[in-house]
């Protein structure tokens, strides 16, 4: 469900993001993801010191922060990459704490990690075959993603790796969305590219969130993702210290970054 | 033409086969970016095997190659990749490479093991369909078998293709070399894939093995079925260890060549036709080494590494030089002839070793021929460094001046084609270095006429390499005792030579250029000149102490210098701690003595005791695989056996009448040995005691961490207690008492950031 209603005020890339799907966020309905007391912890350091966090279906929550604050790990912990030490990952009301990665992606859970989330030595058409391993008939999901993304369709037999940084991030969106999730989970869409790249990817994102998909998007450039969000939570060492609209969180972002 | 087209189609079968194995290797290697050295012997044991269901139990061929190929084959492969090479993500490219190496030295032991190495009939492997039965091909008569095999290959090769390229299971298998995190996002399986991969890799090696065999012509050998395989490695090279299809063509390239030796260089005239044939994949190795393009520059070698290395300082370094030659005087004093053999024999691979511990431990690179470089400074000295003859002969200062200066250079030529790749990269130009000194150096037993000079000479005259005891000016160390307390000096001086040279700024470029070369090179760093230098420098080193081992035994033969010695020093140094100079005591003295010990103390047992001959032997047996266990223990823990004993001393240290009373101990049964009181058997076991129990004994009797915490500046940590503050965190997790330390130390005020 895209929030694009939340957003207005001195958002340069708001304009673009007009949306016809009405907020129908239902705050009974039991959350597609839930994050319940979450610690977790590299080796004997411990990161994320108890974070609460729901997305409803259709949401798209922003998770902010400076560098170091815990965002990917959050990430990490909700995709089953690093099982949390202590706290519940709920997916649909269903406890999933400690459920490696790859099973997690079999029940609607979909990541695309920081950096470019696809395999540079396999063709686009590879790419989108390991998506497969998801659901569907690859036939049928490469036909989706072209349809969604024509210009992969005109490189569907060169590799990844030679594709742009957009053309990228787009495969890997593709790929996500083929398998239909119902949580999907972006870490730093934008790293590394230009601001139109960017602005297109999150009309996409809120886009799919209109299709009922619970979204997560951990970011640093905050302005481009604040356009599509509907709520905004911020995190600082390991721990959540505001959430709110986008509009409250553009005056509190920067004490989130410069720690006052 | 008719030999041409002979010859090519002989060099065919020969590629195919090489193809099957080296394709195994891709497979392996792509998916978990492990370069299996066990490739070869995992041929090897799967030919071995195969032999004793068909051969030695007569049963029917197909049942046995189904148990081998399709169950015990892929079964091996799997259990290796879960058990052994799983471990080894995040370690650096040492582990990952002496790991492999351990476990194909595990292999031979095994297998000399179960499959009596002289049998008293030779083992005879057959071809399949019978040898006879032949077709006639060109004008050439092809066994079914050989036929067979390039039908076999042929599948493999399309197989792989169809595989990697057209089924779902094998694009996830390059997807996992990609980015298996990522894989495992999208509902992939990577470890499954990867020990998928292996038991592919194993299938294949097992597939090759059988072939092969049989078309080797003679009785089966463990060594030389290993290291046939690893000719393999070349037509891996061809595809940059990735490409299936260049591979193929790589060892159809290796298998013409190999055969056109054979067919057209006049073996009577040149009398090492025979040799260069065998050398010749490795001879090809080097060149395409040559012509692969430069690596990307990487920044970290590893994102984690998990060894660690303390450096000693030089006064500490001198004392430990102090102590080692004066425990070693005393050592000497209760030893029986014997021992002080074994013993000088030790600190001889203890010197090589040394070169192992500047070039792997300090430099990151790595050498797994140390003892061929050994080879070469014994056969200078042996030419140029001998002065008088008979019982009087010396080996002379100038003859190992020499040496150091020749192996430096040969070490340049060797290292030089592949030091702007990888670490990977080198070790394997070294090991090709190692097996064409083996097979084409130490067998040039002819005499031959030297142009233009007008003198006849022979490199490695009659098999026997006799170096006699040095003399260096008034000081003549004919005598075992004494030339035991040289090598010890010797070792001492360049231990605490390599020690200070670490502290030095030279010391300081190499540690850099092994933890970032990427970094390393920004900062204005030639990498290849320092990689070059500190090459030349380990290799003069072991060319050094090579001859001074052939001086130990007095004269030597090749299987002295053979690559699995130089394989087993450089594990069992690993084992010990490849960054201390202790490391390399460990090592040589483990290599040349404790092993040899162990064995010959079993032997003796199962002699004495007829009723207990067998439970003895397999102590001996087991002997042999142990330092193969070991080395497999590297990827669980990389550092090393010295780091741990210097972690577990760290307390004894502080706790004087600890240290005292385990000293006093020692010294006391040393008395009761010297006096024959005591047998030095119990000496040892006493010392072992004492060492096992010390640590343990200060633990309990140190001052209780608590103690130390009270004292608010203080780290919460018995060893810690000189801990840096940026190291807080670091070597061990964090604590409530570290915040607050750290805040103190930065001024910062309580509860803030």
């Amino acid at each position: 469900m895209s929030g694009n209603g939340a957003t207005s005020g001195g958002d340069p890339t708001g304009g673009g993001l007009v949306d016809a799907v009405p907020e129908t966020v239902i705050e009974t309905e039991v959350p597609p993801l839930e994050l319940v007391g979450v610690h977790a912890a590299y080796g004997g350091i411990e990161v994320l010191h108890g974070i609460d966090l729901a997305v409803a279906a259709g949401e798209v929550v922003a998770l902010l922060g400076a560098n170091g604050a815990g965002k990917s790990t959050t990430v990490k912990v909700c995709s089953g990459l690093l099982p949390p030490t202590r706290g519940a990952v709920r997916v649909v009301g269903h406890d999933v704490t400690g459920v490696p990665s790859h099973e997690l992606a079999r029940i609607g859970v979909c990541t695309i990690p920081e950096g470019r989330g696809v395999f540079p030595n396999l063709t686009v058409r590879e790419n989108l075959w390991m998506a497969t391993q998801v659901t569907g008939e690859r036939a049928e999901l490469e036909e989706a993603a072209y349809a969604r993304f024509p210009r992969l369709g005109d490189r569907r037999t060169q590799l990844a790796g030679t594709l742009s940084g957009g053309e990228q991030q787009m495969l890997a969106l593709a790929r996500a969305l083929v398998t239909d999730p119902a949580v999907l989970l972006l870490d730093e869409l934008s790293m590394g590219l230009a601001p139109i790249i960017v602005q297109q990817l999150y009309e996409i994102v809120a886009q799919v969130a209109s299709d009922g998909i619970s979204i997560l998007v951990v970011e640093q450039f905050a302005q481009a993702v604040l356009g599509i969000a509907d709520r905004a939570v911020i995190m600082v060492n390991g721990e959540i210290t505001r959430v709110g609209t986008p509009a409250e969180m553009q005056s509190e972002l920067s004490n989130a970054y410069l720690g006052g | 033409m008719e030999t041409f087209l002979q010859y090519t189609i002989l060099g065919l079968v020969a590629g195919g086969v090489y193809g099957i194995a080296a394709s195994g290797l891709v497979v392996t290697y792509t998916t978990s970016g492990i370069f299996n050295f066990a490739h070869g012997a995992v041929a090897m044991l799967s030919a071995f095997t195969y032999w004793q269901l068909r051969f030695g139990w007569d049963w029917p061929a197909p049942l046995a190659l189904v148990v081998v190929l399709g169950v015990l084959a892929p079964l091996l492969g799997a259990l290796l990749y879960g058990v052994v090479m799983r471990g080894l993500r995040g370690t650096s490219e040492v582990a990952r490479i002496v790991v492999p190496v351990s476990v194909m030295l595990g292999f031979l032991a095994l297998s000399t093991w179960v499959w009596d190495p002289t049998p008293r009939s030779p083992r005879l492997f057959l071809m399949f369909f019978g040898a006879g039965n032949t077709v006639s091909i060109g004008g050439v008569n092809l066994a079914w078998h050989e036929i067979t095999a390039v039908v076999i290959a042929v599948v493999v090769a399309l197989g792989l293709r169809f595989l990697f390229f057209g089924t779902r299971t094998g694009v996830a298998m390059r997807a996992v070399v990609d980015d298996p995190d990522l894989l495992e996002l999208n509902a992939g399986r990577p470890e499954r894939l990867a020990m998928a991969s292996w038991a592919l890799g194993a299938f294949l090696a097992a597939l090759a093995g059988v072939l092969i065999t049989p078309m080797m012509g003679s009785a089966m050998s463990a060594h030389a079925l290993t290291l046939l395989v690893i000719d393999a490695f070349a037509a891996a090279m061809f595809g940059r260890l990735r490409s299936v299809p260049r591979t193929f063509v790589g060892a159809l390239v290796l298998g013409l060549l190999g055969s056109y030796v054979i067919g057209y260089f006049p073996s009577d005239r040149w009398t090492w036709t025979g040799n260069f044939r065998v050398s010749l994949p490795m001879i090809t190795l080097f060149v395409v080494l040559l012509f692969l393009p430069q690596d990307r520059l990487r920044g970290a070698t590893v994102l984690r590494s998990r060894e660690r290395y303390r450096l000693p300082s030089v006064r500490t370094a001198v004392v430990a030089a102090v102590v080692l030659v004066a425990g070693m005087w005393l050592l000497r004093g209760i030893l029986a002839p014997t021992a002080v053999n074994h013993m000088a024999f030790g600190m001889s691979m203890a010197v090589i070793a040394l070169s192992l511990v500047l070039l792997t431990g300090y430099a990151g690179e790595i050498n797994l021929a140390v003892l061929s470089f050994g080879a070469i400074g014994a056969i200078i000295v042996h030419h140029f460094g001998v002065s008088g003859s008979g019982g009087d002969a010396r080996s002379t200062l100038f003859g190992y001046a020499a040496a150091a200066v020749v192996c430096a250079l040969v070490g340049a030529l060797v290292a030089l084609p592949s030091l702007r790749l990888r670490g990977l990269y080198l070790a394997l130009s070294t090991m090709a270095f190692g097996v064409f000194v083996s097979n084409m150096l130490l067998r040039d037993i002819t005499e031959r006429q030297l142009p233009l000079l007008h003198t006849r000479f022979s490199i490695f005259p009659s098999g026997n390499l006799g170096v006699p005891r040095p003399k260096f000016g008034p000081v003549d160390l004919v005598a075992m005792p004494t030339f035991l307390m040289f090598l010890t000096v010797l070792f001492a001086v360049l231990g605490v030579g390599l020690i200070a040279l670490r502290h030095s700024s030279y010391g300081r470029r190499l540690t850099a250029m092994k933890d970032s070369p990427a970094a390393s090179a920004t900062l204005g760093q030639s990498l290849v000149t320092l990689k070059l230098s500190v090459f030349m420098l380990s290799a003069a080193i072991a060319g050094v102490g090579g001859a001074l081992m052939t001086a130990q035994i007095g004269s030597a033969n090749l299987d002295r210098f053979d690559i699995f010695l130089s394989l087993t020093l450089l594990m069992l140094t690993v084992v010990g701690g490849i960054g201390y100079v202790s490391g390399a005591l460990f090592g040589g003295i483990a290599a040349g003595v404790l092993f040899v010990a162990l064995q010959n103390t079993f032997d003796k047992l199962g002699v004495d005791h007829p009723d207990l001959e067998g439970f003895f032997e397999f102590l001996a047996n087991l002997t042999l695989v142990l330092p193969a266990l070991m080395g497999v223990s590297i990827g669980r823990n990389p550092t090393g056996a010295v780091e741990k004993i210097l972690v577990d001393f760290g307390p004894v240290r502080r706790v004087r009448p600890v240290l005292v009373a385990g000293i006093a101990t020692v010294g006391v049964a040393y008395v009761l040995a010297r006096n024959e009181t005591i047998s030095n058997w119990w000496l040892i076991v006493v010392t072992a005691v004492v060492i096992g129990v010390m640590p343990q004994a200060a633990k309990r009797w140190a001052p209780g961490p608590s103690e130390a915490a009270v004292d608010g500046t203080a780290l919460p940590a018995a060893d810690g207690a000189d801990l840096p503050l940026e190291l807080v965190g670091v070597v061990r997790p964090y604590t409530v008492a570290d915040r607050e330390m750290l805040d103190a130390a930065l001024d910062v005020p309580a509860g803030k950031g």
